[in-house]
Formats: C-alpha cells, sequence, structure tokens
C-alpha cells in the first residue's frame, strides 16, 4: 500500500452567500501528517469534505496522487476516513463494519477475513469483533471507526476531529495510538481538529486555518516559536503568546512605560522608520529577576506543577510562565530573551531582523 | 390543590381508558361465550362458560372467508403500493433540500382533507369507467392512497433520523448510491418501515365505506359484515366486531412505541 500525495488548488466553497473557502492552497506529501487546525466554523472540515468527494468545490482543482479527483464521486478516489461521530454502521456487527470497504471492492471472504483480523490487532480490538456497536464505549467504537478506515484500501486516510468526542484520558491515550500507528504504517493522513495539542503532538506539519483561508503551513516548531501572524500567535499555545502593542520614538514604549528592547531591534526599527508594531513573546520564556521591567502580579492562574502570572504593564496583562510558588512577591521585575522576541507589523511577522 | 389537579386528571384518564377498553371487553368477552348468554339479562361480567360456539358460527357463515381472503390480499396490495411510492418520496424528501419541499409536505396531507363520502360518487363513475370497479385492486388502490400521506410523513421522519454521515462513510468506503440506500439506509430504517406497514395494513383491514361502495361481489370483510349485518343474529355481530378488532389490536402493540416514537419525534424534527 503506496501512500499518495494530496494537492489542492485555488479551492473555493460557497454554501449560499457565505463563502466559506477563499481559495485554499495545499500540498500534503506522501506520507505526511497533516494537521488542519483552526477554531470552528473555520472551513476545516469543508475542506477535509472535498477532499473525501462528498462535497464538491465552487471553483479550484483537487489532486491525489497526481491525478485530478475534483469531479470523481467519493467511491472513486481511493479515500478513507474517520468520523467526528464515528459513523459506524449500527445494524452491522464490528467485523462486518471493518470489513465493509473491502466487501464493497468485492474482495473474497478469506481476504476479508485476514484483513480485518489483523487491522483489529493492529488497533488490539479482537475480542469486539462479534459485537454491535450499541454494546461499545465511546473509546471502543473509536477504535473500530479506526480499524473500518484502516482495513479500506486508500491513498490518503481523512479524520476528521476523530478525538473530540473522547474525555480528557482516552484522548491523550489515543492520540499517543495514532502516532504510533502513522510511525508504523507511514499513510498519508489529513487530520482535522481545533485543538493545539492535537495538532502539535500529531502533525509532521500543521495547517492553520481562521475564515477560510489558511494563515500558515509549517512543522509544530515553526508555528509555535514563529507564528505568521497575530493571528495564529494569539490560538497556538496554552496560554497564547504574550502581544503588546508599542510605540517607537527611539525608545520602545508600551502604554507610556518603557519596554527594554535589544540594540538589533532597536536599529531595525530606526533604519526603518518604524513607530509603532506589535512585540510578542511567549510566556514560558517571560524570565523573572530583580532586573527588567517591573510589574504587578493581579491573578495566578494554577495549572499543576507550574503558575500563569497575570502581571500588570500599563493597560495590558502580561502572562508568564513559572514553576507554582517560585515567586512569592506580587512586585516583579521581568524581562524577554532577545531570541524569543517576535515584531509584528501591520499583524504580520517580520522575519529578517 | 396540586392534589386535586392530579385526581381530576388520573380521573379523566379512567373514563378515557373505560371509553375504549369497555366495548372491547364486551365484545371479546361475549363473543368467547355461548349464544346462551349472549341473549341473557343481565349479561354477566366475566363468562360463565367460555366456548368458540360463536366464533365458530362466524367463520362458518356463508361468505366470512372469502371476504376475509380478500381483505387479506387488498391488504397486501396496498401495502405494496404505498410501498413503491413512499420509500423514495420519503427519501427525497428527507435528503434534499428542492424548492416546493415545504409546500409539497403540506399538499400530500391534503388529500387526507377530502373525506371519502364526498369522494364515493365521482370515484364509483372513475372505477367504473376503468374498469376498477368491483376489484380488489381498485380497493387496495384507494387504501394505498388513503395510508400514503401518513405513510410519507411517517417515512421522512424516519429517514431525517438517520444521520448522513452513515451514507456519506459508506460511499467514501466504496458503496455506490444503490449500494448504500440497501445494505445502509434501509436497515437502519426498517423497524420503522415495518411500523408503517403494519399502519397501513390497519388502515386497509379497519376501512369499511369505500370498500363497501367500490365493490358488490368481492367484499372485504370489514365490508361483507356491514353489509350482513342487519339480517344477522346479535351474536354474530359480537363476533365479527372481535374478528375485526383483533389483528389491529395486535399489531398496535407490537409496535406501540415506534408509533410513540414516530409521532412524538415529528413534532420535534420540525
Amino acid at each position: 500500500m503506496k501512500s499518495k500525495s494530496v494537492r489542492l488548488e485555488d479551492i473555493e466553497k460557497k454554501y449560499g452567500k457565505n463563502t466559506v473557502l477563499k481559495g485554499i492552497n495545499l500540498e500534503v506529501e506522501a506520507g505526511e501528517f497533516l494537521v488542519l487546525l483552526g477554531p470552528s466554523g473555520c472551513g476545516k472540515t469543508t475542506t477535509l469534505r472535498l477532499v473525501a468527494g462528498v462535497e464538491r468545490p465552487d471553483s479550484g482543482r483537487i489532486f491525489i496522487g497526481g491525478r485530478d479527483v475534483t469531479d470523481l464521486p467519493p467511491q472513486r478516489r481511493n479515500v478513507s476516513m474517520v468520523f467526528q461521530n464515528y459513523a459506524i454502521f449500527p445494524h452491522m456487527s464490528v467485523r462486518d463494519n471493518i470489513g465493509f470497504g473491502l466487501k464493497m471492492r468485492g474482495v473474497d471472504k478469506v481476504t476479508i477475513g485476514k484483513k480485518v483480523s489483523e487491522v483489529s490487532r493492529l488497533l488490539k480490538i479482537e475480542n469486539l469483533l462479534d459485537r454491535y456497536p450499541s454494546q461499545l464505549s465511546g473509546g471502543q467504537r473509536q477504535r473500530v471507526a479506526v480499524a473500518r478506515a484502516l482495513a479500506t484500501p486508500f491513498d490518503v486516510l481523512l479524520m476528521d476531529e476523530p478525538l473530540s468526542n473522547l474525555d480528557a484520558l482516552l484522548r491523550a491515550e489515543m492520540r499517543g495510538e495514532l502516532k504510533r500507528l502513522h510511525r508504523k504504517l507511514q499513510h498519508t493522513v489529513i487530520y482535522v481538529t481545533h485543538d493545539q495539542v492535537e495538532a502539535l503532538t500529531l502533525g509532521d506539519r500543521i495547517a492553520v486555518m481562521f475564515d477560510g483561508e489558511i494563515n500558515q503551513v509549517g512543522t509544530p516548531e515553526e508555528i509555535y516559536e514563529y507564528p505568521e501572524n497575530t493571528r495564529v500567535a494569539g490560538f497556538i499555545g496554552t496560554p497564547p503568546m504574550n502581544l503588546l502593542e508599542v510605540e517607537f520614538d527611539g525608545e520602545a514604549r508600551v502604554d507610556g512605560l518603557e519596554f527594554h528592547i535589544p540594540a538589533k531591534i532597536r536599529k531595525f526599527l530606526e533604519t526603518h522608520g518604524i513607530k509603532r508594531f506589535k512585540l510578542g513573546f511567549r510566556p514560558e520564556y517571560v524570565e523573572l529577576r530583580r532586573t527588567g521591567m517591573s510589574g504587578t502580579i493581579v491573578l495566578r492562574e494554577n495549572i499543576g506543577y507550574n503558575e500563569i502570572l497575570n502581571i500588570q504593564f500599563g493597560n495590558h496583562i502580561v502572562r508568564a510562565v513559572t514553576k507554582r510558588g517560585e515567586v512569592r512577591d506580587n512586585r516583579v521585575n521581568f524581562s524577554v530573551p532577545e531570541q524569543h522576541m517576535r515584531i509584528f507589523m501591520n499583524e504580520k511577522l517580520v522575519r529578517d531582523i | 390543590m396540586r392534589v386535586v389537579r392530579k385526581l381530576l386528571e388520573t380521573l379523566f384518564a379512567l373514563i378515557l381508558i373505560l371509553w375504549v377498553l369497555l366495548p372491547i371487553y364486551f365484545i371479546s368477552s361475549l363473543s368467547l361465550s355461548t349464544r346462551k348468554e349472549v341473549f341473557s339479562f343481565p349479561k354477566p361480567f366475566i363468562p360463565r362458560e367460555v366456548s368458540v360456539d360463536i366464533l365458530r358460527f362466524f367463520v362458518e357463515a356463508h361468505g366470512t372467508v372469502r371476504s376475509l381472503l380478500n381483505s387479506v390480499v387488498v391488504a397486501f396490495i396496498s401495502i405494496l403500493i404505498v410501498l413503491v411510492v413512499s420509500l423514495p418520496a420519503a427519501y427525497a424528501l428527507s435528503r434534499r433540500r428542492f424548492r416546493g419541499r415545504d409546500s409539497i409536505m403540506l399538499f400530500i396531507l391534503t388529500s387526507r382533507m377530502l373525506p371519502i363520502p364526498l369522494l364515493a360518487i365521482p370515484l364509483t363513475n372513475l372505477y367504473i369507467a376503468m374498469r376498477l370497479y368491483d376489484s380488489l385492486l381498485g380497493v387496495a388502490l384507494l387504501h394505498a392512497a388513503m395510508a400514503l400521506p401518513f405513510a410519507i410523513i411517517i417515512l421522512t421522519g424516519i429517514f431525517v433520523k438517520i444521520s448522513k454521515d452513515f451514507e456519506e462513510a459508506a460511499y467514501i468506503f466504496g458503496a455506490s448510491k444503490t449500494k448504500t440506500f440497501l445494505k445502509v439506509t434501509l436497515p437502519m430504517a426498517l423497524p420503522g418501515i415495518t411500523a408503517m406497514l403494519i399502519f397501513t395494513f390497519i388502515t386497509s383491514w379497519n376501512e369499511v365505506f369505500a370498500a363497501s361502495i367500490l365493490t358488490v361481489e368481492n367484499r372485504t370483510l370489514s365490508a361483507h359484515v356491514l353489509n350482513v349485518m342487519q339480517a344477522s343474529p346479535i351474536y354474530f355481530k359480537y363476533a365479527a366486531g372481535f374478528f375485526l378488532s383483533l389483528p389491529a389490536m395486535v399489531f398496535i402493540f407490537l409496535i406501540r412505541n415506534y408509533l410513540f416514537e414516530m409521532w412524538g419525534g415529528l413534532q420535534s424534527e420540525k
């Protein structure tokens, strides 16, 4: 089973007057695990359904392994899918559910039997084969849905928020399981989620979507360290990146208070004559020492081993993550290391400083 | 205050139950007793002697078996017609959003607005012209027409409840549209379809007016009983009543959960 690449070219999709996809361009390499990440209503599920063929684009082309499949029905696209609500057939046993795709392709019973037991072993559901979906727990149904998707031969595996209906503990377990499966089987996967932890742990690359547009495509590290714009920066990370509005007149000021910036950035701002910009830095990188800018802790959020400090600085709240109990005084000094500062001009990341 | 209200509600429900159950009880108990007891006064609440004598008299009476068979044939033809028409109609209404969909739904119901007696003469004329008069097919056609509006609406509700995801999953896993309908949608709708068909059967089995005016020789059981009732002894009427109500009672008891679900569910689907 050789996996294939997927390419979307200028995909547009409207529902009535509502444009849900505004020109999607995306390349997924063969064997890659690509995550479509975005808030609900951003068009990520629609994108997935377009690749599956259960929706048709208003314009643009879709290629799977170089073959133009835009006008093909789902039956002829050779894709497989795990649905958000699993959609395993309630009137069929687990065995028949898993074998459904092969049966529809006219594969003989012996081969189906072999494949079903192979896949069910992989997902550890051999003992459930004769049960019916109503006799399964949520987690077991999830496994059956994945098993069914894997049993059918496919070029691309599509997953639509497959873990969102599971409770937190099970979700973490299945997340690891999916990662393990992908390492082992090396399928091309397009995975839709609104959960950034899933995206960061599972994805070889992540495509971040807002309002029907892809804002950034990159590895989890790239997305995390170099968010393309303030929207991505404000979406990724728990808590997300600090974004401060800064005025520059030779000194950087946030609500009139001086903010220490390194010489390199100062020089960049001067040579380009920049007067206002947004400064971004992740809460995890904020250093709390005796030196630096001073602010007041107005709220402490306990997140277990760590805590999130909400520091009032001018009219802004700067968030910093520290080990719980490390900072006792509510008056703190903080600074941000040079390599972790990001400059956003007109909401876009300035890369070459 | 609340107790009084509750008490009144219970009382009202009790009256309703007795209203329905008492006639059924008397018909059943008397048709299972002896002829002598039927004529006795006052009649005992619990029959002193249980006997199938009266029922046997009814079954052996002239025309009973033949009209019973007619009823069964008519019911099955109407079931077949209802099935062939309502399945595609309901599926289309549940899956596609097309112009005039709501008007069609309404229009389907309006066919039940006209009372059958009003249609009797034009229908008889039409049937004579089409050579359908006094034929089982003719009666079956009318029964199907009477059952179809509810059948379509009930079935639409059943299909609406089956998530499109199942069909999309079937497409993705390689099933054609026909196969998807046969292997996925239909089996999932089957219990509801069965209930709908039983409903159609009872509609046809119980219908008496149209069957009476559209036939002379080929009467269904209900029409036959109505026709010979005046000239029959009273115990014959008890036996006929018991016989006619039996299938409806048994079937409705079997599908009662479905009927509640379908009719209760339709409102919330709106």
